[in-house]
């Protein structure tokens, strides 16, 4: 046992959860072709780092990943720690920062200070945490207009969808369909057609967005508590714009993303950026730990930074699954999960997708409202093998799956007939001649249907398997009886 | 400050529930500032900086075109302020913003650029609608750097009097000028360099941009585009 059920849906508190629909929603990505074709993208991300850690040469990687591991067990052994000194020290700088529970408290905080400083408008830089938060819902309640800064979020927002992925939130989406969206919403596209042209569109609306706004929100790749140093990664410069223009800037971190030490920061982030677009370091990357210095001639006058729990401290209780700490959100087992690379972001039904998602959404929202998740994997462990901290992917998908159906048959994601008839195949292998007995019978009775070598139907509920799987048709000669006669 | 005392305990609380150490990271007590090994870890570097320049040096010129920079070598100050006129004017540009780092200092860059028609707009000089006015407005930035980092074409710009954010981030065209004792082999040695100094100079807190090229985006289609929200050209012009 995991112990997550118990906990259930405790303290996190999570806008428009979809996670119960995985199935359904995962059966229409598959059915949508448009969307197929767009997951072929992902491509350039998993060639991208492969060529990176080419670069860097597999032994030094794995130095640094040994590296990194160690940073991240050591912070967590010490986390309380860690958070009260990059507190202390953002506050040095003259920040303010508030310790948020759950996403509603944060959201009280930042919609407080927005009311209080007569905040009008608001630019975004990407956060995953500020998704999971569900802030930018929470400012228009209020009045105040949300501009989401990254090209890919911006897409998103005005498409009124989700992330579809944690690097790449429009990655589902063609330039066709973005044109389509942008003139849809006003937006001055004539003469448009290519890709270099939609940006170039959303830099001019972006532009005067970031010049106007009153605030400037951004998330938090890292939090370093010897400085109170908070660093993001953008490459499209947007992190800067939101960090420097506005007069308040607020930072959202979730609260596993702190290090120790500001040296900490080369090894986290050469990890990160080769691990999620296979890039040696983005175009950007932004360090901040306060409002603008005393002799600074521009930058915000002031700055918060919102550390967020919202079930990450019952992630940290479990130890099957506190090495999800860990991750550092490259996104990486996103690309290689061929489970991913079939039903798309949107049909985990949350923030976070992919086999991370699988792992930390069920402790996050409960695991009832997430039952089929940790099913969402085929544990061929490419996860685990392209995770710059290497963390055990599929061994904490199989706790969570045991944790799943124990005891709750409700939360089985087979049958029972299933299970009877595993139980019966068993009943018939663990003997040998159990085992050349079901071939020998399996081979002759088979025949009606087998074509090509494998099978074609199978009566119901057997052919339910035949959907997505090829079965292969019983050899007439077994494997054994060819290894004794070669 | 109940909010943070409570977080905090129910963090220690998660901790404590069965925290095993594993055997990659041995128990050891939490590391805490120590400003003064952050001063001694930057004088180490600093004193080895001039045994690796050399071939920092040549790390960087072989880095800066991948990273998309353009790279003009020059041997002086002076002959830097013409490289960035000659960039203006290539570009046609009307107008230009600078920084006022120490590169500038006793350099005819102003004069270069008014030379072939280009204003030339220090930053610092100005009030502060009239700076962002004008930054938005040029065609060029054209900064200094605190540090370059050889392994990734990387400018190190610490934000500062003198030095302000806007300066390389909203005209379309960014120059650096880099002197070749600012060339650094790694992100580590940058990184120990600023914090040596921060903490030297006992900083308030700081600021730091580290840039590595052009602003980019992937984001449709992944198809990379040059130029989104920061400039979508920059050049390097490394004096030495």
């Amino acid at each position: 046992m995991v112990g997550v059920a118990e906990r259930d849906v405790g303290g996190a508190c999570v806008p428009d959860i979809k996670t119960a629909q995985f199935k359904r929603l995962a059966r229409i990505a598959v059915a949508d072709a448009a969307l197929q074709r767009s997951h072929e993208k992902l491509e350039h991300f998993r060639t991208g780092r492969e060529a990176m850690v080419a670069e860097i040469g597999p032994a030094q990687w794995a130095a640094m990943q040994d590296q990194a591991r160690a940073i991240k067990w050591h912070t967590l052994e010490h986390l309380d720690t860690y958070l009260d000194q990059l507190a202390t020290n953002v506050e040095k700088a003259g920040g303010h920062v508030f310790f948020a529970k759950d996403a509603k408290e944060a959201n009280e905080y930042i919609v407080a200070l927005a009311r209080a400083r007569g905040v009008k408008t608001v630019v975004k830089g990407k956060s995953m945490v500020a998704e999971e938060m569900g802030i930018a819902e929470e400012l228009e309640k209020i009045g105040i207009k949300r501009t989401e800064t990254d090209l890919g979020e911006y897409i998103v927002q005005l498409a009124h969808e989700p992330p579809y992925h944690i690097i790449a939130p429009a990655v589902h989406k063609s330039k066709e369909q973005v044109l389509e969206l942008f003139a849809r919403e006003g937006l001055d596209t004539a003469g448009v057609t290519d890709i270099p042209g939609i940006a170039g569109v959303a830099r001019k609306v972006l532009r005067e967005a970031f010049l106007k706004a009153d605030m400037g929100m951004t998330g938090a790749n890292f939090g370093v508590a010897e400085t109170g140093t908070i660093a993001i990664v953008t490459n499209e410069g947007n992190g800067r714009m939101c960090s420097t223009l506005p007069r308040i800037h607020v930072a959202t971190m979730g609260m596993e993303r702190v290090i120790p030490r500001f040296q900490d920061l080369d090894v986290f982030l050469k990890l990160l950026t080769r691990s999620a677009t296979g890039q040696r370091i983005t175009s950007y990357v932004s360090m901040f730990n306060g409002p603008r210095r005393s002799d600074e001639e521009d930058g915000p006058e002031e700055f918060h930074l919102v550390i967020l729990d919202n079930g990450r401290s019952r992630l940290l209780a479990n130890p099957e699954l506190r090495e999800a700490m860990l991750c550092i959100r490259c996104g990486a087992c996103l690309n290689a999960c061929p489970v991913y690379n079939k039903v798309g972001g949107h049909s985990y039904g949350w923030v976070y997708p992919g086999p991370i998602g699988a792992v930390v959404t069920p402790v996050m929202v409960g695991i009832t409202k997430a039952k089929d998740l940790p099913f969402a994997s085929t544990l061929c462990g490419a996860c685990r093998e392209v995770c710059p901290l290497k963390i055990n992917l599929p061994r904490m998908l199989l706790a969570l799956r045991a944790e799943s159906v124990q005891g709750q048959p409700q939360n089985r994601s087979g049958s029972l007939a299933e299970g009877a008839m595993i139980k019966g195949w068993y009943g018939v292998v663990r003997f040998g001649w159990g085992f050349s007995l079901a071939g020998k019978l399996g081979s002759l009775l088979q025949k009606p249907f087998v074509r090509g070598g494998r099978f074609r139907w199978l009566p119901p509920p057997l052919g339910a398997w035949l959907r997505s799987r090829d079965f292969p048709a019983i050899a007439a000669k077994p494997f054994r009886a060819r290894w004794k006669g070669s | 400050m109940a909010a943070k005392s409570d977080f905090l305990r129910s963090v220690r609380q998660a901790i404590d529930k069965g925290f095993r150490p594993v055997p990659e990271a041995p128990s050891r007590p939490p590391s805490r500032p120590r400003p003064a090994d952050a001063i001694k870890r930057a004088d180490e570097v600093r004193r080895q900086l001039v045994s690796r320049r050399a071939e920092a040096i040549a790390t960087l010129l072989k880095m800066a075109p991948l990273q998309a920079w353009n790279v003009v070598r020059v041997a002086t100050r002076v002959e830097a302020a013409d490289a960035v006129a000659a960039i203006a004017a290539k570009l046609g540009a009307k107008t230009t913003v600078r920084s006022d780092h120490a590169v500038f200092e006793d350099t005819p860059v102003d004069a270069a650029l008014k030379e072939r028609g280009v204003e030339s707009h220090r930053l610092t000089a100005l009030g502060r609608d009239t700076r962002k006015d004008l930054a938005a407005r040029a065609e060029l930035g054209v900064t200094g750097v605190d540090w370059m980092i050889a392994e990734t074409a990387t400018a190190v710009l610490v934000s500062r009097k003198g030095a302000p954010r806007i300066a390389s981030l909203l005209p379309p065209v960014h120059v650096a000028v880099v002197e070749a004792s600012q060339v650094v082999p790694a992100l580590g040695d940058a990184l120990a360099l600023v914090h040596g100094q921060a903490a030297a100079e006992k900083w308030d807190g700081f600021y730091v941009n580290l840039v590595s090229g052009p602003s980019r985006t992937g984001d449709i289609e992944q198809t990379i585009v040059i130029g989104v929200h920061g400039p979508g050209q920059v050049h390097l012009v490394l004096i030495g």
